[in-house]
């Protein structure tokens, strides 16, 4: 920072009270009386310049008085001429621009980021011995570690500097700054600075600020702008890889979109490669025209059980920080549903759920058998069963009921539908079965179907871009009212409020009751393509569900975590390496791409992470106006390869404190002016004696 | 003397001067007889000197016991006594309207001098005179030597207003020309001029066998300052303002007062012209008494 600052901004602007003594005279003067008198013939005699040397005084002393204001109120203000006088103890925060964007290429052929780090360490051995320094990084980054807050220890700082790498993640300038600016706070030097190392790209620092930060007094901001390296090569972002939101089974073949984008104003020969973590790697060859977004659908499959990720890098464009996503999945085995009952007791479902029964396509295998058999085998698997062998065994004491309860209270599933050939039981149910079907109704026009809990994970895979269930007007002719308790959660109905579809929890377990038959004599549902996903999303475990699974932008912030003290430990998977164990409430963000495991005590959660597509586009600030630095009072100079910013930065350093001066002026002038508003008698003219004063003759 | 109650001259004020006198220390020129010295030698009772007989002197002037003792023709000479032309010239400039510690301003202070002046000169037999000037003679009257001719006088005195800048010189050159026989000329005038210029005019009444009385009246606070503090002073008679810081300019203003008023004084002197700085916060009365009682 070089030129004037004022410590005190306030005083400035009430310089205009300068202008008091003018006003003040300009209104004695006015008030002024004159005295008539006989002749001012010996007042000419006296001195004939006299009117004019006093009219000289008066203006000489309103000039004086004015100054004394002027300088009072410049010292209170304390204003500091940088770049000048003396090197004093100085505050200094450098604040690195990591992002994506200053991985790519600077002039002189080295990364934009090696050019920052350079010029950091430049600053860091110009420091004195009693200076200060601290280190922000644009991107938070918890593999680098930096000394908390200022130190002298320039070892550190060097040290810090040196573990500084690239991100692939996009920061945020006002959160950055305001770190640095909380630094600055903390120090009690007159000389503070921020020495900020950028390639400004447009999109990070050409926006204002949201909520302006109020510069603390004596702060400069010094900005070295690092040029980009124009290579003429396109640059292809990976900008979204959308995945399954359900689980994937094991085995089963699943299809992936990853969404590209040509930023470039060059056509795009790429290569998308994908890397799973069981060592699986593909590729598919990709043309984007300038400018054009493109989806690529890639197909992968989950080999095994449990939690799986899956790297995808684009290869052949010019800029990396852009190109990589790590998302993860889970992977659940192949399920089996048992059927208890004849087939053609649940209409549609178990070609639904399985078409060839063996769960090759589907990874859900079906198998039939009797209720009463049920008690017997206790097999695993999802249950289905007919409302009639729950009512028709009616008492308590079956086996088969309780070996369901059972079932159901070490957390198995089950499902109880009506059969397409009507209900013969009678009322009887367990106790435990809180829902309870009443007499089956019928609509010659059909009752439309609709969606009583959006939220419910079964709807996951029937959603819109905008989150909302299609059920694609399915209309229902025969039905089973559903009296559901306050225990129970209510998931489908028809248009007239009756519940079709609900589910109850029975000790860890849960059971869905339906009040449709899946047949197209009960409804269209069966006809409609929603049906098979809506069919097997029932049926899925939802262990391990993508809701525990968080796909992030490097460089965001995690939300959704506790924070404060709380032991947080982050274990890397896949991707970029990221180990750090600490206070929930110190981790910052994930600065590159790869899948996490985050350990918060007995929870698990797991972050995907992709590279931040916005670093990659070419629009850099080459003017001298930061909008993102708000009213911070900063200049930007560019730093070119081979420049070293140290002989700016020991110019920068010095500073000279102008309070001083102003005051000893200030005083000056308050001394001119008394003598000159209090002027000793006149002399008597040289070698002339006093005369005898005249009185009365 | 049953002089009407003039402005000037009130009763008791004709009754204060009553017994002053006023002489002249050189011989006049008079129309009358009276108490003032003649030039001219003649048939008096004052002996003068003796000079030798020349021929066309009478012959019954010649001294017969000076020629038995020595065998002179010489003839005695005798002092004639005249009276006393006196002129009294007054400023009326605006200046003299100034009146700041007087008891009267200096032009009613000079009008109140010149009308006891003038019951004094004609209480002994003698005649006055009034001029009346500024930048020139205003107006002018001849010398009277009745109670009668004075009231023209005294009613010109009361009409007086103060206006105009003063030239002196120009007014003393004036009345040095108009005046053909030796005379007394009194001037009253505040002299707020430079020396040199007055002093000229005196002396050109001095040429012309005038004798002349200064009387000069000054304020009090033209002597010295009498305020404090920065104030604007606007001159009288040409309105020029000049602001004054007085605590600083006070000795020094008294200072020149004094050196101009020393001017005056010696160049009076050195024109063998009387001279009176006359201090208006003084009574009339009492500096007629001081300057003219001694007669």
């Amino acid at each position: 920072m070089t030129g004037l600052t004022a410590l005190n901004p306030l005083f400035l602007s009430l310089l205009p009270l300068a202008a008091l003594p003018v006003l003040f005279h300009l209104f004695f003067r006015l008030k002024r009386q004159s005295r008539p008198f006989s002749t001012l013939m010996f007042f000419h005699r006296l001195d004939p310049k006299l009117n004019a040397r006093r009219r000289l005084r008066e203006w000489l002393i309103l000039l004086l008085r004015v100054l004394l204001i002027l300088f009072v109120l410049l010292a209170l203000a304390r204003p500091v001429w940088f770049g000048h006088g003396q090197t004093g103890e100085a505050a200094v925060v450098l604040l690195i621009d990591n992002s994506g964007s200053a991985s790519g290429t600077g002039e002189g052929g080295r990364t934009k980021l090696k050019q920052a780090v350079e010029g950091a360490r430049d600053i860091v051995a110009a420091l004195g011995d009693s200076d200060r320094a601290g280190l922000v990084l644009l991107v938070p980054d918890p593999a680098a570690p930096l000394p908390g807050g200022l130190t002298q220890d320039k070892s550190a700082l060097k040290i810090a500097l040196d573990a500084v790498a690239e991100t692939e993640g996009s920061g945020s300038v006002a959160a950055a700054v305001d770190r640095a600016m909380r630094m600055i706070e903390a120090s009690a030097a007159a000389h503070r600075e921020i020495q900020i190392f950028s390639d400004l790209q447009q999109e990070k620092w050409g926006q204002p600020p949201v909520n302006p930060p109020a510069p603390p007094r004596g702060l400069g901001v010094a900005v070295h702008r690092i040029a980009t390296a124009s290579t003429g090569l396109p640059n292809v972002s990976l900008t979204e890889v959308e995945m399954p939101t359900r689980p994937v089974v094991a085995g089963r073949r699943f299809p992936v979109q990853v969404r590209l984008a040509n930023l470039g104003p060059g056509k795009a020969q790429v290569r998308l490669n994908w890397l799973d973590d069981a060592g699986n790697r593909g590729g598919a060859d990709l043309s984007l025209a300038p400018q054009e977004e493109s989806n690529a659908t890639i197909s992968l499959t989950a080999l095994n059980p449990g939690l799986r990720w899956v790297l995808f890098t684009v290869e052949g464009d010019d800029f990396p920080a852009d190109n990589r996503a790590a998302t993860a999945f889970t992977g659940v085995e192949q399920q089996a549903v048992r059927f208890l009952g004849r087939a053609g007791d649940f209409g549609y479902l178990p070609p639904a759920l399985s078409p060839t029964g063996d769960g090759r396509l589907s990874g859900l295998a079906t198998s039939f058998s009797s209720f009463d058999s049920f008690a017997s085998d206790r097999g695993e698997g999802f249950v289905v069963l007919p409302w009639n062998a729950v009512l028709e065994s009616g008492a308590e004491a079956t086996a088969g009921l309780e070996a369901l309860r059972q079932f159901l209270m070490k957390g198995g599933k089950a499902l109880l539908v009506p059969s397409p050939g009507g209900m013969a039981g009678g009322e009887r149910k367990p106790d435990w079965l809180t829902i309870a079907p009443e007499g089956p109704q019928a609509s010659s026009n059909g009752l439309a179907l609709t969606v009583l809990d959006k939220a419910n994970a079964i709807f996951d895979d029937l959603r819109d871009e905008k989150g909302e269930v299609a059920l694609r007007n399915v209309k229902v002719f025969r039905f089973l009212p559903l009296r559901v308790p306050a225990q129970a959660a209510p998931i489908l109905g028809l248009e007239d409020g009756t519940i079709v579809l609900a589910s109850q929890k029975v000790g860890r377990g849960l059971l869905l009751a339906s009040g449709l038959a899946f047949d197209p004599a009960w409804s269209t549902l069966p006809l409609k393509p929603a049906f098979v996903a809506l069919a097997q999303s029932m049926v899925l475990d939802q262990e391990g569900a993508p809701g525990r699974i968080t796909s992030l932008v490097a460089g965001e912030p995690l939300t959704g975590m506790p924070g404060g003290a709380d032991s947080l430990e982050v274990q890397s998977l896949g991707g970029s390496p990221l180990d750090w164990k600490g206070p929930a409430g110190q981790f910052t963000t994930f600065p590159r791409v790869g899948v996490y495991a985050l350990h918060l005590g007995q929870e698990t959660r797991w972050v995907g992470v992709r590279s931040s597509a916005k670093e990659g586009r070419r629009k850099f600030i080459t003017g001298n106006t930061v909008a993102a630095l708000g009213n911070l009072p900063y200049s930007v100079d560019n730093l070119s390869g081979s420049q070293s910013v140290r002989p700016q930065f020991d110019r920068q350093e010095r500073s000279l404190e102008l309070s001083l001066p102003l005051l000893l002026l200030a005083f000056s002038c308050l001394a001119l002016e008394g003598w000159l508003a209090n002027p000793p008698p006149m002399k008597l003219q040289a070698g002339a004696p006093p005369l005898r004063p005249v009185s009365s003759p | 003397m049953s002089a009407p109650a003039y402005k000037f001259l009130p009763p008791e004020l004709a009754e204060r001067v009553r017994g002053l006198g006023l002489a002249v220390r050189r011989p006049v020129e008079g129309a009358m007889q009276g108490l003032h010295r003649s030039p001219h030698l003649g048939s008096s009772v004052e002996f003068a000197d003796y000079r030798e007989y020349a021929p066309g002197d009478p012959p019954s002037l010649i001294d017969w016991a000076i020629y038995a003792r020595s065998d002179r023709h010489v003839i005695r000479r005798y002092q004639e006594e005249t009276n006393l032309r006196a002129h009294l010239v007054l400023d009326i400039s605006e200046s003299m309207s100034f009146r700041q510690a007087g008891l009267h301003s200096k032009m009613d202070y000079a009008c109140y001098l010149a009308a006891a002046l003038m019951l004094i000169l004609l209480g002994q037999s003698d005649a006055a005179g009034l001029t009346l000037f500024n930048d020139e003679i205003r107006r002018s009257f001849p010398p009277v030597g009745s109670f009668d001719g004075l009231r023209p006088m005294l009613l010109a005195l009361d009409e007086i207003k103060p206006s105009g800048r003063s030239q002196i010189e120009e007014a003393l050159h004036q009345t040095a020309e108009k005046i053909q026989r030796r005379s007394l000329v009194i001037l009253i005038s505040d002299l707020l001029q430079e020396p040199a210029g007055i002093i000229r005019g005196i002396q050109h009444l001095r040429h012309n066998k005038h004798e002349v009385l200064v009387l000069q009246p000054l304020d009090g606070a033209e002597l010295s300052l009498d305020f404090s503090g920065l104030a604007e002073l606007r001159e009288l008679e040409t309105g020029a303002r000049l602001p004054v810081e007085a605590d600083q300019v006070r000795e020094a203003y008294a200072n020149e007062v004094a050196k101009y008023l020393e001017e005056i004084r010696r160049g009076c002197l050195g024109s063998m012209a009387e001279y009176h700085l006359i201090d208006t916060r003084t009574p009339v009365e009492e500096t007629l008494h001081a300057k003219f009682s001694q007669l």
